[in-house]
């Protein structure tokens, strides 16, 4: 249920972070392609290194253990994407005060 | 405004010379493995299936064990499946574990496949190769199933890596979906190699032989699948060039690269990791080669060394500890979301005239 919650959320702001990103992703695609496939290259090989340390070392800790330090992150990353996400909206009402064209 | 409150992670507050000294002793259990290590799995994954078309053009599906829904480019011919990260020592016998399954829709044919010359170029090898086809049904309708199991003996002439297997296509109407599963992919390093005969071929010319009639026959295998398909295909509307490039076009400007996305994703990436990596059975790690000996920490299962009671008493008690810190977390949040109201009211500004609300003598208690 923690591991579901979990990446339903991950998956949430992975989408909308994709949607703002979609057309300087493409942009930075096309213009630089190697520099694109570097960028594969190395994400690929720190998520690689990642979860295959994560598997190994995650065997030393108890079972329970593991689901609560997951919970634990799962709650901190929620506080912390709408703390940003507040702190952004309100910047962006800041600047449409700012500007006063009405 | 809103900040970001005092909450460090599970309430530890870890001076640097501490960070340091653990740093160094995880390093230390790296490089002075105490463990004796005969023999490891290792599953690639960097899997890469490349599909080499008539015109030169290349389209990727990588995967850790399965590319699935994946439409390849129709006047693809040669399809390769490659991994660049199974590492082998010199001198070392190795036995390696192939099994892959292909559903292709079935106006697709596989005409041949082959062990590429990438591996006879750095390997003595003897294949036991086992394959069959079968049909079946899917959500997506019918599918050709190829399955391949393969049985590899490798000598490794020179320290190298990588493996790739080739196959052909037929070529089809319509670009469908395809389904590739990785059954196995796995290598073991045999305990016995020392005793073993290694035959090394030190002659280049023999081993550049082996790879030019390899080059040839696959050169010869298309141009077989060219006739095949001028014969079979003389009527589809779709080889037509204007279409396929109108195809091509279109594909092109649906760009699935997402470097960005990926840089600035990569901590939720990374935690996602963690999600799947606790969740795993117990697995070796391996850190990669260091003068030329392979550095794999074979899996260690403490549970069994402990023994159930003592484990399930450690478990409680970190517990114990982890539902302190999350309590005190909720606590924090709770006490920063509280805070937020003063963040509000920074979007509200007295206009001329009026008196501030949060003005000497008032509180906000009054309102």
């Amino acid at each position: 249920m923690i591991k579901l919650f979990f990446k339903l959320f991950l998956t949430l702001i992975t989408s909308i972070v994709n949607v703002f990103l979609f057309p300087i992703n493409a942009l930075i695609s096309n213009v630089f392609p190697d520099f694109t496939t570097q960028v594969a290259n190395f994400t690929t090989s720190i998520e690689v290194f990642v979860t295959d340390g994560v598997s190994y070392f995650s065997n030393f800790l108890p079972p329970v253990t593991k689901e609560l330090i997951l919970l634990y992150l799962t709650i901190l990353l929620i506080y912390y994407t709408l703390t940003v996400a507040i702190h952004g909206i309100m910047k962006v009402i800041h600047i449409i005060k700012a500007v006063k064209i009405w | 405004m809103v900040y970001f409150n005092n909450i460090s992670l599970f309430n530890i507050k870890i001076s640097k010379s501490k960070l340091i000294g653990f740093i160094a002793i995880v390093f230390s259990f790296f490089f002075f493995n105490p463990f004796d290590i005969y023999a490891y799995t290792y599953v690639p994954e960097d899997l890469k299936i490349t599909f080499y078309g008539t015109d030169n053009s290349t389209d990727y599906c990588e995967g850790l064990t399965q590319c699935y829904n994946f439409v390849p480019n129709k006047i693809a011919k040669r399809v390769q499946i490659q991994s660049h990260k199974i590492s082998f020592s010199e001198g070392k016998e190795y036995k390696m574990y192939i099994s892959l399954k292909l559903s292709v829709p079935t106006d697709y044919t596989i005409y041949d496949y082959y062990l590429s010359d990438y591996l006879l170029r750095n390997y003595n090898i003897t294949v036991n190769k086992s394959d069959f086809k079968f049909l079946y049904w899917d959500d997506f309708g019918w599918f050709n199933a190829y399955q391949w199991d393969l049985e590899l003996t490798v000598n490794p002439i020179f320290h190298g890596s990588g493996v790739s297997f080739d196959f052909y296509k037929s070529q089809a109407t319509n670009q469908q979906i395809w389904i590739l599963d990785v059954l196995d992919f796995h290598s073991e390093l045999l305990a016995d190699s020392s005793d073993t005969n290694i035959i090394i071929d030190n002659n280049n010319k023999n081993t550049q032989d082996i790879i030019d009639n390899q080059n040839q026959n696959a050169d010869a295998i298309i141009d077989n699948i060219d006739d095949l398909q001028n014969g079979l295909f003389d009527d589809d509307p779709l080889t037509d060039n204007e279409v396929q490039d109108f195809f091509d076009g279109i594909g092109a400007n649906f760009a699935t690269d997402t470097p960005i996305s990926d840089l600035l994703l990569m901590p939720l990436t990374l935690l996602e990791s963690y999600s799947d990596g606790i969740s795993s059975s117990c697995a070796s790690f391996n850190l990669g080669s260091l003068l030329g000996t392979d550095l794999i920490m074979p899996c260690v299962d403490l549970e069994s060394l402990l023994g159930a009671t003592v484990w399930k008493l450690i478990d409680s008690l970190i517990s114990i500890f982890m539902f302190y810190n999350i309590a005190m977390l909720c606590v924090s949040i709770f006490d920063s979301i509280t805070s937020l109201d003063d963040s509000f009211q920074l979007l509200y500004s007295p206009k001329h005239g009026e008196m501030s609300r949060v003005g000497i003598g008032h509180s906000r208690g009054l309102y």
